[in-house]
């Protein structure tokens, strides 16, 4: 816990960043920048994109997506936050676009989930629950869900989310407890039919 | 009970961050926070667990193909985006295009000045000319007009002996055709 509270925040000194330097050395066409940077983050944006999606292709499409946007618009970035904090923040907008466009693909998974669950031998129960959690974390309004992503998967201090996002500090912690609590709402509830589904 | 946890306040709980005296004291007294606390608490490590396992079995694709492929969009489309600019401006950038258009608009500004100047000089060369020729055709008239019986016998005078012979001779047939006319 302490690791997090005391994460590095946006740099103080831009002129020592090192992601600065391989911004300044790609804009002025060396292009053997492109691949330093992707090497930087290409692990970190990918996984965020997994996460939203569960599924490779899916996640790698998203995270090239999201690389080909940062670099046709790396000339535009103004340097007032970190280029790893400027990436999650278009990471985060693709995935959250992601799934607002698939909320019903996510349902239909759920479904299938309970299918299964419906059989399952007793001493996967426990696995059945974490499973059914995961899929409520997927259920979660996007932001929501975004907001817990960047913060215990990715671990962003809570600065850089509100860099991210544009938001205070303290908005940024007050979302994280509503999200939490809306999760375990979510979690409370029990599994709903196709049909019910449906009828929302 | 007043003095609930804030959102913020349980956040900061849940990172282990030390509550002031007055909010611990308030959530060791009151079980609705206390609750509040304990159930988010377990929510947030559930989160911890599925972290843990996740990053484990995460499969990753080919980095090298990976980068290949965005290194090869972003070049297609740039290429596209080029070629979308030469569709409308017929293989020119803006800059070249702008030049051509304003030296056009300049070189058929300054070929209407001409036109126009030549036209008007024309014009005036063309009126003069029909003034000077009805100057000169008054005058004619005017001149012959002007020119009275004597002029014609005093030219009659000029003749000479055989020349005066001669007229008198066409006068004379002229009254004798005259008489038998009659």
């Amino acid at each position: 816990m302490d690791r997090i509270l005391t994460a590095p925040t946006v740099m103080n000194s831009k002129e020592a960043d090192p992601d600065i330097t391989l911004v300044e050395r790609y804009t002025s066409g060396d292009m053997t920048a492109f691949d330093e940077l992707m090497i930087r983050y290409e692990r970190q944006i990918y996984r965020l994109c997994y996460r939203f999606t569960s599924n490779t292709d899916d996640a790698r499409d998203l995270a090239q997506e999201v690389f080909i946007k940062a670099f046709e618009h790396l000339a535009d970035f103004r340097k007032e936050s970190s280029l790893k904090t400027w990436l999650y923040r278009i990471a985060t907008n693709h995935c959250i676009n992601h799934v607002k466009s698939n909320t019903q693909h996510f349902v239909e998974v759920t479904e299938t989930v309970r299918q299964t669950s419906a059989t399952a031998h007793a001493e996967l129960e426990e696995r059945e629950q974490r499973d059914h959690f995961r899929k409520m974390v997927k259920r979660l309004p996007p932001k929501q869900r975004a907001i817990l992503e960047l913060r215990i998967h990715e671990q962003l201090s809570y600065e850089e989310i509100a860099t991210m996002s544009n938001r205070s500090v303290s908005t940024i912690k007050a979302s994280v407890f509503f999200a939490l609590e809306k999760l375990r709402k979510l979690v409370k509830e029990p599994l709903k039919t196709r049909s019910e589904m449906k009828l929302q | 009970m007043f003095g609930h946890l804030k959102a913020e306040d349980f956040t900061n709980l849940l990172d282990g961050a030390k509550l002031t005296e007055r909010l611990h004291a308030h959530l060791q007294s009151c079980p609705q926070c206390m609750k509040t606390f304990e159930s988010i608490q377990g929510v947030r490590n559930q989160i911890e667990e599925m972290r843990a396992e996740s990053a484990e079995y995460i499969p990753e694709p080919d980095w090298t193909e990976f980068r290949s492929d965005v290194r090869t969009a972003l070049l297609s489309r740039s290429v596209k985006r080029e070629t979308a600019n030469r569709g409308w401006l017929g293989g020119m950038g803006w800059q070249p295009a702008m030049a051509w258009g304003i030296s056009m608009v300049l070189v058929i500004g300054m070929a209407g000045v001409l036109w126009n100047h030549q036209h008007e000089h024309l014009g005036s060369q063309t009126e003069a000319v029909s003034v000077d020729n009805t100057a000169q055709d008054d005058v004619d008239l005017n001149s012959l007009a002007a020119m009275s019986q004597t002029d014609v016998f005093d030219e009659l005078i000029q003749l000479d002996a055989d020349e005066a012979q001669n007229l008198q001779m066409i006068l004379d047939d002229m009254a004798q055709e005259g008489v038998s006319q009659q």
